[in-house]
């Protein structure tokens, strides 16, 4: 029955495509057919810089993607492992936490952070 | 009668599945790595974690195709088309050949199999009905120091995050 329906779903949708393709006007011309950028023509790429806590977003969900999928396995297996594998697992766990707290520490994912140099700072308290 | 039939039909239609995507996964190895525009390479890439993760599933390995599919896809090829997005980089093909016939060449001399059997590097074919308990028995009890080592490599990659962006 399932087998009859992934095979029906796909031709359905498929007929209703083709059914709009064969029955419908088209006056296509540039400005409705080409991208949409805000009204303005796009001819090429147009990029801009962005902050680097976007990217750093994206870069820090795998290490963390990655813990919790190592975890996984211990929730089904809980008992087998006994006292050992949760000593493990609350090891594996402390040193992401300790990990996690320095990328807090370091204020890194703040979208206004400043670059400053800190040894400059530091000799600037030396001589003052 | 119908019954037959429809075995018969689902076990056609799952052999032509499996080896629609066991071809269509080396073919986008080939692609990915002798493509020379970065953008078409990325694309032949998440072709093969796609592919790869069907092979996997349909061959009875379906906790480690559903894994591939969630970190493969979902972080990995997420983050290489995010920084594809920053680089700026245009390869011209140089002289009249193109990269992918040589690397054709050294596939055609290099020798892929391992032997003419088709379980060859298997040592050991259980029936397992519970991928995910059998891991979880051995990753955290006899091979727990593996587990320690990723936490290390873990910690690593966000130390290394934080030193590219300079915190």
């Amino acid at each position: 029955m399932f087998t009859m329906y992934m095979m029906m779903a796909p031709m359905m949708a498929c007929a209703l495509m083709m059914l709009n393709y064969l029955m419908s006007k088209s006056n296509g011309y540039m400005e409705k057919d080409g991208p949409f950028e805000c009204g303005f023509t796009s001819y090429q790429q147009s990029r801009s810089s962005f902050n680097v806590t976007f990217m750093l977003v994206a870069m820090l969900f795998l290490p963390f993607d990655l813990e919790m999928s190592s975890i996984l396995p211990y929730v089904m297996s809980a008992y087998n492992n006994g006292m050992y594998g949760l000593m493990m697992v609350v090891t594996f766990l402390m040193v992401l936490v300790m990990v996690f707290m320095y990328e807090m520490r370091l204020n890194a994912m703040k979208l206004d952070r400043k670059y400053e140099s800190k040894s400059k700072e530091m000799k600037t308290r030396l001589y003052s | 009668m119908n019954d037959i039939i429809m075995k018969y039909m689902c076990l056609y239609i799952y052999l032509l599945f499996m080896k629609i995507m066991n071809i269509m996964s080396g073919i986008s190895s080939i692609l990915a790595m002798g493509l020379l525009s970065p953008v078409q390479s990325m694309l032949s890439l998440m072709i093969l974690f796609l592919s790869t993760s069907f092979c996997l599933y349909l061959q009875g390995f379906e906790l480690i195709g559903l894994l591939y599919m969630l970190m493969y896809v979902g972080a990995i090829a997420i983050l290489f088309t995010f920084i594809l997005s920053l680089l700026n980089i245009e390869y011209l093909p140089k002289n009249n050949i193109q990269s992918t016939s040589y690397l054709l060449f050294i596939f055609l001399i290099m020798p892929l199999d391992l032997s003419y059997e088709a379980d060859s590097l298997i040592m050991n074919l259980f029936n397992i009905n519970n991928e995910l308990i059998t891991i979880g028995d051995l990753l955290y009890s006899e091979y727990a120091i593996i587990f320690m080592l990723s936490s290390i490599i873990l910690v690593m990659s966000v130390v290394g995050a934080m030193s590219v962006i300079k915190c």
